[in-house]
């Protein structure tokens, strides 16, 4: 096979930065391996991926050294736009990537930049939605497709332009189990077509037996470079499971206390229909249901943003809901300030203690825009520890944290479910697994199963996942 | 046949015009043409719903600015009732603006904005502005949710803190918006020299030409014989 990628010590330094966030980055990809960059958050996967389709330097400016090959030829004598004739991207967040509101304008968006005429336009459009499988949701608004729809056709943006190279960042953090095996289908089928394909990634499961090589960056540099044999075998790499239901539950010790939610048959709009549940402190319940299926809803029932067409929701005071997208609910203009907004009766030693307990102390003076995604999803977990209220509710916490953030957030909310009731929606298996002690699956509106989690009868939750 | 579809730019021209043609003639019979021009073309998109909206709210002024001029003495009463009829001076704009926004795909604005050669900068810099209007509205919806949650509830008594609430966070969810949207456009070829094509087929077509002929007529009449209307009739 053809050598068709050489990163040749390869050095990357951001420009308001002392550090070098890449180093000494060496290695080969042949044409029509499937390859995986992985490794913890802020490791330089992603700046690997930037190096590699002109990202870095022509809009990230820095100090860039050594040299990277695609084809035999040098990427840095080669301005973007011939490069993005040899790789298509695709991003992490679909959301920041589309130009236009339409889906076919979309599609064409690149081939218009590149002057295509009409016709040619016309016929690409044609075959890439027929291979992606789009042709449904052609013409149509971007803002009214589901997310996992969005996901196929940023993929399908990137075909517009016949790359030999598909490079992804992180492409699973936003999606759902379904949609992520879906993902794993297209992979197969971009390998035995012949593609190349890079991805960036810390949630591997969907990969597993797929992948020719995995790269391991670990603090800026190349760890190491395995066959995904060999990887598995590592003992010292943090790295999420390659199969997700091998997992056990821990059979998290529950000391229920006092009820604090009571929802009584509720139903809102076509979306729930008569769902009644309880919930006490030190329960910590898992909400899990395909997309759409009304987990989002039934959490801003509770937490009283929307309010439900018939039943009652008995709970006292006002819930912390920690958002999917906690960017949205940061408004201090420090760290120290965002706890005490709004909340006039806390002392400044229960912010300390609350700082000090997600480990942001050392950052209290920092404004909650310049902290790590990692950092922030800490933070608006702290505003549980300062409010009164007896129930937290967490929509999707783990979506595009690596391991080691996914333990921690593990572990913090263990801690909450002391004092508090919990509700966590999510679809990430493992982290379910180390985190509930009980789960409630939605299917149709309705409650189709509510069960505790105990040792060897993960095969339930293994069936929901299956059915999701 | 399919319906005839207008080019985007005969309503952009119409909206540069309205403003003139506004500010020459200031009667309630010239706003009314310019009203009524506008609601030709919602009616001619089917909308309806909005036009009834517009109309509504144009009234609900209306009858504000003819209280308002009835508090005759009152000076501060007299600039409020200015102050709203400028404001209703804006609704045909508002209503074509709407027709731009939301039933034109931002390709399509692009695409006829070639038709005038304007630089590219330029038009990116719109196309970017275009595309970020739904996005700053469903942005406001949950950032509302948000504050309401926090019990951080808008309030005038504290304009300057309800403020810094609202815009801080948007003006770095702008810069974070910005910078990947930058990213995926140089991967698209954004800035890639060379003529641009279009996937619509946008062209000024005939119909064009006479939409804007008799717009523009319109337009004259309002500003040479806006005002001495009223007295006509």
């Amino acid at each position: 096979m053809i050598v068709l990628v050489v990163f040749s010590n390869v050095n990357f330094s951001y420009s308001n930065s002392k550090h070098t966030s890449i180093r000494n980055i060496n290695f080969e990809i042949k044409e029509g391996e499937v390859v995986c960059l992985t490794g913890l958050s802020g490791s330089g996967k992603s700046t690997i991926t930037k190096c590699l389709n002109g990202l870095i330097p022509r809009l990230i400016e820095g100090k860039l050294s050594g040299n990277i090959f695609v084809g035999g030829e040098k990427i840095r004598e080669k301005d973007i736009n011939e490069i993005n004739l040899l790789i298509g991207s695709v991003f992490q967040d679909p959301r920041g990537q589309f130009f236009t509101t339409n889906t076919k304008a979309e599609l064409a968006f690149a081939m218009e930049n590149y002057g295509y005429p009409v016709h040619k336009m016309e016929y690409e459009i044609n075959r890439i939605s027929k291979l992606i499988g789009i042709e449904n949701i052609m013409d149509q608004d971007i803002f009214t497709i589901s997310s996992g729809e969005r996901q196929k056709l940023s993929i399908a943006c990137a075909f517009a332009l016949r790359p030999k190279i598909l490079l992804f960042d992180e492409p699973s953090s936003n999606l759902d189990y379904r949609s992520t095996l879906m993902l794993r289908d297209f992979i197969i089928k971009f390998k035995k077509m012949g593609f190349t394909v890079i991805i960036a990634e810390h949630r591997l499961f969907y990969l597993s037996g797929l992948l020719d090589k995995i790269i391991y960056v670990k603090d800026g540099e190349i760890d190491g470079i395995y066959s995904e044999v060999e990887f598995r075998q590592l003992k010292n790499c943090p790295f999420r499971s390659f199969s997700l239901f091998d997992r056990q539950f821990e059979n998290i010790e529950k000391n229920v206390g006092d009820k604090v939610l009571k929802v009584s048959g509720i139903s809102f709009k076509h979306i729930l229909k008569e769902v009644s549940f309880s919930a006490s402190v030190g329960e910590i319940v898992g909400i899990v249901g395909a997309n759409g299926v009304g987990k989002t809803t039934l959490a801003k029932l509770i937490s009283k943003i929307e309010r439900p067409d018939k039943g009652k929701i008995e709970v006292d005071g006002q819930p912390v809901y920690i958002m999917q997208d906690v960017d949205y609910q940061l408004f201090g203009s420090s760290v120290m300030n965002e706890l005490e907004i709004a909340n006039f009766q806390v002392k400044e030693t229960d912010i300390e203690s609350a700082l000090k307990k997600v480990g942001l102390y050392e950052y209290r003076k920092k404004h909650p825009f310049k902290l790590s995604g990692g950092q922030k999803q800490r933070l608006a977990i702290s505003l549980s520890y300062v409010s009164k209220s007896k129930l937290v509710i967490f929509d999707e916490p783990t979506s595009g944290l690596d391991i080691l953030n996914m333990e921690r957030v593990s572990e913090l909310i263990k801690d909450i479910a002391k004092e508090k009731a919990v509700l966590v929606i999510s679809h990430d298996y493992e982290f379910l697994t180390k985190v509930c002690n009980r789960v409630i699956y939605l299917k149709d509106g309705t409650i189709e199963k509510d069960f505790e989690f105990k040792k060897n009868r993960e095969f339930e939750l293994v069936d929901i996942f299956k059915e999701i | 046949m399919a319906k005839y579809k207008i080019n985007p730019l005969v309503i952009l021209l119409l909206n540069i015009l309205f403003p003139f043609a506004l500010m020459f003639s200031s009667s309630i019979e010239a706003l009314m043409i310019c009203f009524g021009m506008a609601a030709f073309f919602l009616i001619y998109f089917g909308r309806y719903k909005r036009l009834l909206k517009f109309t509504l709210w144009l009234g609900v002024f209306y009858i504000v600015y003819l209280f308002l001029l009835n508090c005759s003495g009152n000076n501060t009463a007299m600039m409020a009732a200015m102050f709203v009829y400028v404001f209703m001076k804006c609704f045909p704009l508002m209503m074509l603006a709407s027709i731009l926004f939301y039933d034109y795909n931002t390709s399509e604005i692009l695409s006829a904005l070639q038709l005038l050669n304007l630089n590219r900068e330029v038009m990116l810099g719109i196309t970017v502005a275009l595309r970020y209007f739904p996005t700053f509205k469903k942005e406001f919806k949950i950032m509302k949710e948000c504050m309401k949650m926090r019990g951080i509830s808008p309030t005038i008594r504290h304009p300057l803190k309800t403020l810094e609430y609202f815009l801080v966070p948007q003006l770095f969810r702008c810069s974070l918006l910005s910078d990947e949207l930058t990213a995926a456009g140089l991967t698209k070829g954004i800035d890639n020299k060379g003529k641009r094509t279009s996937i619509f087929n946008v062209r000024f077509k005939r119909g064009d030409v006479l939409l804007s002929f008799l717009s523009l007529i319109c337009i004259i009449f309002v500003i040479v014989w806006g005002d001495s209307i009223g007295s006509v009739f």
